[in-house]
Order: structure tokens, then C-alpha cells, then sequence
């Protein structure tokens, strides 16, 4: 018999580190490249609402007269979509399976590619001062930063058209918004998807009336549960996902975002 | 007329000077922080890479959460009562850096680890039966649930105590202990009792 520290310690040794040096963690150039690709990443975990956007963006922009989304829940995350399609929906389902909830798993990667086609323009801020004064006239219901947890260790944003992404992170936590703007559309339907499933689907309103669809989500059967929520508003639809945040905490959150800028 | 001009330039050299000195405190400063990250960089890379390639299972994103946690450092300036919570914030903030990246919808359990194995050729039927059973070892290491992983890692490759491992992943020592349990448990039933554990 061998023994295991022994083995284990000799395996890893042979395993070489790359060279890391004093210049290549504070050269400006590799900083940058190591955050774009941490927001490729990020990127694809909302590919779902991107791919929406665009699909908002191709046809044709009219203001309509609806401004209700309706959210629901399937095996894997959340599905939104306008009221009257899902109306249409509803009724056609007795026939047939729909087709929006997987539409995102399937091609988030033909998604992508798809925006770069498109050559839609984002602008990315790291400070949400920043954000609010380039953008005066958005309206994005971000909470009290303190409110989020102590310290915070980075802040992403980013606004492409009509939709905003929204990440701050702690050191044990990250907080992420993810909005669309559907009220110049003349309807839209989009799906989210967490890998490993979602479960526990519950409701939760807040004082100021809004009522959040929430979800737990597990990326891994030994991960600590991850939760989101979504809530339709005026034509503005938001997915918040709470890495790291107790039920408590998260409830605290909801509290904290004024969703009455959407009416303003 | 010169004695106005004389008055006139003592001010001016004393903001020079002070100007001055500000520069070389600020230059001065910058150096101490690049020797400080350069020496904590030879401290702490491999120990840090190690823990974000066993964690991860690649490569390349291992590089980049060892990277940017010694960005990090080099921003926050944090301060340490001792060495031993100095290492422990590194461990801690590489593993918080690596649940962000498992975080990730993107992060689908690529597999990049590279070759444990130098390119060393041997014929030896020894050998073989070694590299065989080493990467049976590591399979099976890196086949646990990300939390068994941690602790093993920790325990067995790092040495650290449990009570170190409580302190670098902020776990309770209870959790701690039975996570060693039941990770080693889950590797005698891989590994199928050719190791023996302490």
C-alpha cells in the first residue's frame, strides 16, 4: 500500500506553475484581457436575455400598448415573455410542446455569434456613479451598494441598447441584475437557464407591492444553492440573481431596489 | 528690489521642495509595494496555482484566479496580524475567486489539467504501473465534489492543520473534519484500498 499524502504530494509537484511575475499582474493590457474574458463568461450566463434583446432589436420598434410580461418557471430557469404571445401560447399548448425554454441552452454559442453579426455597442462602466451620470436618463434599480455586503470587491455594468447588466461582487458573494427593456417592442420571449437545474419556485412581495418569481438554482450537487428572482415591470423585466446571500438576505435586497424608477 | 524677490521665492521653493518630496514618498512607495507583491508572488504562486488548478481543472483559469488575486493584494493592501493569516487570506481569496468562476453558467467542468508527466520515457514495467496508478490517484482526487476537493487538497498537499483549513475557508471545524472524512472515505472506495490515508 502507498501512501496517499506521499503520492498525491509527488503527483502535484511534477505539475509546473506558469510564470507569474510582477509584470504580468499589473500589466494594464493582461488586466484587461483577464477581465474580458471573465465577462465573456458572465456573458453567456445572461445569453438568454442578450439573445431577446436582439431578437427585439431586429424586428421592427414600435411602441405598443402592452407593457406586461408574463414570467414563469420551467426545469432549468425562468421563461419570460409578453402577454399576448404567452396567451397564444397557452392555448396552442394543449398541442404541442413550446419552444421558448430551450432556446437558449441550445445555441447560447450561436447567440453570440449572432450579436457579433449584429455589431450591437456596449459601453462597460466599473463604478455605478459613473453608469448614472453617462446614463441620466436610465432607469436601473440597483440597491444600496452597503446593502450587497462589505467589502465589495468589483463592480461590472453594462449597457447595450435596451438592455443593462448590472454585477457587483464581495468577497463571498455576487450580486448580478439582469434587465431588458420591452416596452418599445412589440413583444418578446426569452428564456434564462442555470446549469443544474432550478427548484423550489416560491413568490415574494414586497413592501411597495412588486411580487418576485424566486428559484433556487444548484451548479453543482455539493455547491451551496444559488437564488434568483425575476419581476416584470411596466415593460422592464428583471432577473436578479443572489450568489452567496441567505433567504434573509435576499428578501433584505428585494426591499432595498425601488422598482418605482421604472415609472418615472 | 532684491530683498522683495528673495521673499517672494522662499515660498516657492519650499513648495518645490515639498512637491518634491511628495513625488519620491509616492515613487518610493510604489517601489516598497512591487518588492512586497514580487516577494509574496515567490511565496505564494505555487501553493496558489496548485489549489485553483485542483479546483478548477484547468489551466488556464487557474492562471488567471492566481493572477488576479495577486492584482488584488497589490489593490487592497490588506494588512496581517501574522504570517499564518496572511496565508490564510491568500488560500481564502483564491478559493472565493474559484467558487466565482464555478459561479459561472459559462463554466461547464472543462478538464484542462496539464501533463503530470514530464516527457520522461521509461521502460520499466515499474514505472508504468507508478504513472498508471498516480493518475488513477489524481482522477479520483479531482472527481470529488468541489468540497471534499478543497479540504483534501489542503490537508494532504498543503499540510495544513484543520483548524487552518477552518480559518481559510471559513468553515466550522466540525464541517471540516467530516468533510476530510467522508472525502477520504470516497477516495479508498475509488481507489479501491491501494492507499493508505493518516
Amino acid at each position: 500500500m502507498n501512501n496517499f499524502r506521499h503520492s498525491y504530494k509527488e503527483i502535484l509537484r511534477q505539475v509546473e506553475t506558469p510564470e507569474i511575475t510582477v509584470q504580468s499582474v499589473l500589466d494594464e493590457r493582461e488586466q484587461k484581457k483577464r477581465k474580458a474574458a471573465w465577462r465573456r463568461k458572465q456573458f453567456v450566463a445572461v445569453a438568454g436575455a442578450a439573445g431577446v434583446f436582439l431578437l427585439c432589436m431586429a424586428g421592427t420598434v414600435t411602441a405598443v400598448n402592452y407593457t406586461r410580461s408574463v414570467i414563469w418557471t420551467n426545469g432549468s430557469g425562468f421563461s419570460t415573455m409578453d402577454e399576448k404571445s404567452a396567451r397564444m401560447r397557452e392555448a396552442a399548448e394543449a398541442d404541442q410542446e413550446p419552444v421558448v425554454g430551450g432556446a437558449a441552452t441550445e445555441g447560447a454559442d450561436e447567440i453570440i455569434a449572432e450579436m457579433e453579426l449584429e455589431e450591437c455597442e456596449a459601453t462597460e462602466y466599473d463604478s455605478l456613479d459613473v453608469l448614472r451620470e453617462e446614463n441620466p436618463e436610465l432607469a436601473l434599480a440597483m440597491p444600496p451598494l452597503a446593502s450587497l455586503g462589505d467589502p465589495i470587491v468589483s463592480q461590472f455594468y453594462m449597457v447595450m441598447g435596451t438592455w443593462v447588466m448590472a454585477r457587483v461582487e464581495t468577497e463571498n458573494k455576487m450580486f448580478i441584475i439582469d434587465q431588458a427593456d420591452y416596452r418599445r417592442t412589440e413583444g418578446h420571449a426569452a428564456s434564462v437557464v442555470y446549469p443544474g437545474g432550478v427548484c423550489n419556485e416560491r413568490d415574494y412581495t414586497t413592501k411597495q407591492g412588486f411580487t418576485y418569481k424566486l428559484i433556487d438554482s444548484r451548479a453543482e450537487e455539493d455547491m451551496p444553492a444559488r437564488i434568483h428572482a425575476a419581476v416584470s415591470v411596466n415593460g422592464y423585466e428583471l432577473i436578479v440573481d443572489f450568489d452567496g446571500y441567505t433567504e434573509a438576505e435576499v428578501y433584505q435586497i428585494l426591499e432595498e431596489m425601488d422598482l418605482g424608477v421604472y415609472f418615472q | 528690489m532684491q530683498y522683495f524677490l528673495l521673499l517672494k521665492r522662499i515660498p516657492y521653493v519650499r513648495n518645490c521642495r515639498e512637491e518634491r518630496y511628495k513625488l519620491m514618498t509616492q515613487k518610493a512607495d510604489r517601489q516598497h509595494k512591487v518588492w512586497d507583491l514580487q516577494e509574496k508572488i515567490g511565496i505564494y504562486r505555487n501553493m496558489l496555482y496548485k489549489i485553483a488548478l485542483v479546483q478548477l481543472k484547468n489551466s488556464q483559469d487557474a492562471e488567471d484566479v492566481v493572477q488576479e488575486v495577486f492584482y488584488r493584494y497589490y489593490e487592497a493592501e490588506p494588512e496581517f496580524a501574522n504570517q499564518e493569516h496572511e496565508k490564510a487570506w491568500f488560500i481564502k481569496v483564491t478559493l472565493n475567486h474559484c467558487r466565482g468562476i464555478w459561479r459561472s453558467a459559462w463554466y461547464r467542468h472543462s478538464t484542462s489539467f496539464p501533463d503530470q508527466e514530464p516527457a520522461r520515457e521509461s521502460r520499466l514495467e515499474n514505472d508504468y504501473l507508478q504513472k498508471e496508478r498516480n493518475q488513477a490517484l489524481l482522477g479520483a482526487v479531482l472527481a470529488l465534489p468541489a468540497k471534499y476537493r478543497e479540504v483534501i487538497h489542503l490537508f494532504y498537499y498543503e499540510d495544513l492543520s484543520v483548524k487552518e483549513i477552518c480559518e481559510a475557508t471559513g468553515r466550522k471545524e466540525s464541517t471540516v473534519t467530516s468533510q476530510l472524512t467522508r472525502g477520504r472515505e470516497l477516495l479508498k472506495r475509488k481507489l479501491k484500498e491501494e492507499f493508505y490515508f493518516e
